[in-house]
């Protein structure tokens, strides 16, 4: 069956039109039915009334003097009259008087009477009472057949009237809408698949209405109106595509400018960390130097102490060159996009290594429990997260300079296939309004000798670009050997495979 | 077994008389009216009163009314009715009906009568016309008046109404051009129909139509309907009832007084001369 949509549109109003003029018809008929049923029902009330009234009129007299025979015979008469009458019952006691007429073919349908609700007999009754005595009860049936015969004609014919007028004038509708309103919609439907097709503008029928060619003429000005419109978005999207380079470039040489002053903030950092590497050592060799000058002034040099000094130094030089060594690993511009297996146990002792001296120097403890799992990604980027994070450690405990025991937990542990490396510090935490916004760049809390804001939004873009990873942080109290601290959680979670 | 039968026996003896009485009480009694106007009108008069009667002494009386009056006169003569309002009881050797009841009136006389505006001035002037009578047996409407124009030699032809208001609507319509009626009732109906007509002869009066009562019926039940008519008009209810029939007919009610035979006397010599 066809969806309706697919039925064609003059089909869609030719059907419209004949279910709407069935749906008149019928609501006329009933409408008239309706109005003219209240009239009928008082006529056919009024004639019974009259008929039983005038049989009462007429027996009377013989009912008061109890002639049987002379009522049977008047009862009869109004039978023979009347041919609407069906039967005249006369009851007085034991006596009864019956008088029948033949029943009347209805001509209508069965329906008819149900609609208007009228029955085919009415029976009323009357008692004969004279000077307070009753003289017999008279039962009267007519027939209402005869009424809604007459009554069914009427509704009919006026129906049926009604029906012509309302057909002639759909006939009207549907030659006018073919004529004058199809050939329009259809030269709307032409001009919208040519203006589809990319005509710019379509040929204007004489014949079409005014109407319609005002709206044809409408469609060309909007066609018009439209290859303005995008010749101009063409311009726009040309131009767009340019600006979007340009800030891309531009983006791009931030990120490089960043990476770079991120560089440089790490290379600051390390240096600093070297500072404190190296400044060990060399007082060492400083002091060993001072010594053995010392002996040479006051003629005390000894071979085999001038030997075990020289040993030490050996031994200092070694460690600086080891320190060199590691650093220079680190800054390695060859070694940023180099992925390659590394144990995350060895990984993360060289960033405390690294970071020795100047945790030491602000008195921090670390605390490890770390689980040896190998991951395949950039180690040094890995390294410089870290740092920057073990860096912001360092700066939150110098800032809050809490009187307390200052610890730095490294935990590890795998969870859903992702590795989880969870570094947290008893130094205070961060205010709350705040926390959510330490990842953005050049956000810093820190004095402008302590930080630049960059490190943290290194760290989360390095997690989540290059591991595919990412960076939580949170505030966390937590007890250790029975004191609760409280202080700040970095989680970074990155997959494994 | 035998003094079984003889107790049963003794006891149907001592409820014997109170199945009588209940019968009694429960019979119907016939009440005829004679035919002056047309049954409806008799009904609407008489029925109110002798529910009255019922209401009073318990005496169901069931109204007759024949169709004309000399079915009625049939029925009279053999003794058919119970009660019977009418005159023509007394043309018989062994008179069945006793009077009961007399109405108060000043009595009744036939009248011949003819229109106001008739031409007809004098009995004489009645010779070769249509003159209407109620029936052969009315005795104001036709066996009085006959007995006087044939008396007076005065020819006529005879036309029946059935009963005095027939008769006189005949006479109101121009079928008649004189009818002979009762003095009362004519009087009543003129009254009635607003009907103006002139008195051509009169006869002397005689007591109104009694009611009678037939010799078979007991007489505790003709004495209760008896008295219980003739107080009627004194009775508060039996007053609203009179009022009442006067409104419905347009006509003034019936009220008697105790009557018996003999003041029904004028009757007797009457059919005593004319035999």
């Amino acid at each position: 069956m066809k969806k309706l949509q697919e039925i064609s549109l003059r089909l869609r109003i030719f059907l419209t039109l004949i279910f709407s003029m069935l749906l008149g018809v019928g609501l006329l008929f009933w409408l008239i039915g309706s109005y003219e049923i209240k009239d009928y029902k008082e006529h056919i009330n009024k004639e019974s009334i009259i008929q039983l009234s005038a049989i009462e009129a007429s027996i009377t007299e013989v009912a008061v003097i109890g002639d049987y025979a002379t009522i049977k015979q008047i009862l009869h008469k109004f039978i023979t009259v009347d041919q609407d009458i069906i039967n005249i019952s006369y009851k007085k006691g034991s006596a009864s008087i019956d008088e029948r007429n033949i029943e009347i073919e209805d001509l209508y349908p069965q329906f008819f009477s149900t609609l208007i609700d009228v029955p085919n007999n009415i029976t009323i009754t009357s008692e004969l009472n004279v000077g307070g005595q009753s003289y017999g009860t008279i039962i009267l049936t007519i027939d209402s057949t005869p009424m809604i015969n007459i009554f069914w004609n009427k509704t009919k014919n006026v129906t049926l009237i009604l029906f012509a007028i309302l057909f002639i004038q759909c006939a009207v509708l549907l030659i006018l809408i073919n004529t004058s309103f199809m050939p329009s919609l259809y030269a709307i439907q032409k001009c919208s698949q040519d203006l589809s097709k990319g005509v710019k503008v379509v040929a204007i029928k004489e014949d079409v209405s005014p109407e319609i060619k005002d709206v044809l003429i409408a469609f060309n000005n909007m066609a018009k109106a439209i290859d303005t419109q995008k010749k101009e978005l063409i311009v726009l999207n040309q131009n767009l595509e340019e600006q979007v380079k340009a800030k891309i470039d531009e983006l791009r040489s931030k990120d490089q400018l960043l990476i770079q002053q991120s560089k440089l903030a790490s290379m600051g950092e390390m240096i600093g960390a070297i500072e404190h590497q190296w400044r060990q050592p060399l007082n060492i060799v400083s002091a060993i130097a001072i010594a053995i000058r010392f002996d040479l002034e006051i003629d005390n040099i000894k071979k085999d102490k001038v030997m075990h000094n020289l040993d030490d130094i050996l031994l200092q030089i070694n460690y600086l060159s080891q320190t060199i060594d590691d650093f220079r690993n680190f800054f390695r511009p060859d070694n940023n996009s180099l992925k390659q297996n590394f144990y995350i146990n060895s990984a993360i002792p060289k960033v405390i290594t690294l970071s020795k001296e100047s945790f030491k120097a602000t008195f921090i403890n670390v605390v490890t429990n770390i689980d040896d799992f190998e991951i395949y990604q950039n180690e040094n980027q890995f390294i410089q997260v870290l740092i920057n994070i073990f860096n912001n450690v360092k700066d939150a405990f110098i800032i809050t300079n809490l009187p307390i025991e200052r610890y730095f937990f490294i935990d590890t542990k795998i969870k859903e296939n992702n590795l989880e490396i969870i570094l947290k510090d008893n130094a205070g935490g961060i205010k709350e309004d705040i926390i959510n916004k330490i990842f953005e760049p050049y956000f810093t809390t820190k004095d402008q000798s302590l930080g630049t804001g960059i490190g943290l939004y290194i760290s989360n873009q390095i997690m989540q670009k290059q591991f595919n990873g990412s960076i939580e942080v949170s505030n966390q109290e937590f007890l250790f050997n029975g004191i609760k601290y409280k202080g700040v959680e970095f989680k970074l979670i990155m997959p494994l495979f | 077994m035998y003094r079984k039968i003889i107790y049963i026996l003794w006891l149907l003896l001592l409820a014997y008389p109170f199945y009588l009485l209940n019968a009694q009480q429960n019979q119907e009694y016939t009440f005829s009216v004679i035919s002056q106007r047309s049954a409806i009108e008799t009904a609407k008069t008489w029925n109110p009163i002798l529910n009255y009667v019922e209401k009073i002494t318990g005496i169901k009386l069931v109204l007759q009314v024949a169709k004309t009056g000399v079915e009625s006169k049939e029925a009279t003569d053999a003794g058919k009715y119970d009660f019977t309002y009418s005159n023509v009881i007394f043309d018989r050797p062994h008179i069945i009906y006793t009077p009961i009841l007399k109405p108060n009136t000043d009595g009744i006389s036939s009248q011949i009568v003819v229109l106001e505006n008739s031409n007809i001035k004098n009995v004489q002037d009645l010779n070769n016309i249509k003159i209407g009578f109620p029936s052969k047996i009315a005795f104001t409407g036709y066996i009085i008046p006959t007995g006087y124009l044939n008396q007076q030699k005065i020819l006529f032809e005879e036309v029946f109404g059935g009963n005095q208001e027939g008769i006189m609507a005949q006479l109101q319509s121009g079928a008649v051009q004189a009818a002979a009626v009762n003095s009362g009732v004519m009087k009543a109906y003129a009254q009635k129909e607003n009907l103006k007509y002139k008195v051509i002869w009169e006869s002397i009066k005689f007591p109104d139509i009694p009611i009678s009562a037939h010799e078979r019926v007991p007489l505790d039940i003709t004495k209760s309907v008896q008295i219980a008519i003739a107080s009627m008009s004194r009775e508060t209810e039996g007053k609203e009832i009179l009022s009442q029939i006067k409104e419905d007919t347009q006509r003034e009610a019936p009220e008697f007084s105790m009557a018996n035979m003999q003041t029904y006397e004028q009757y007797l010599l009457f059919y005593r001369k004319l035999q």
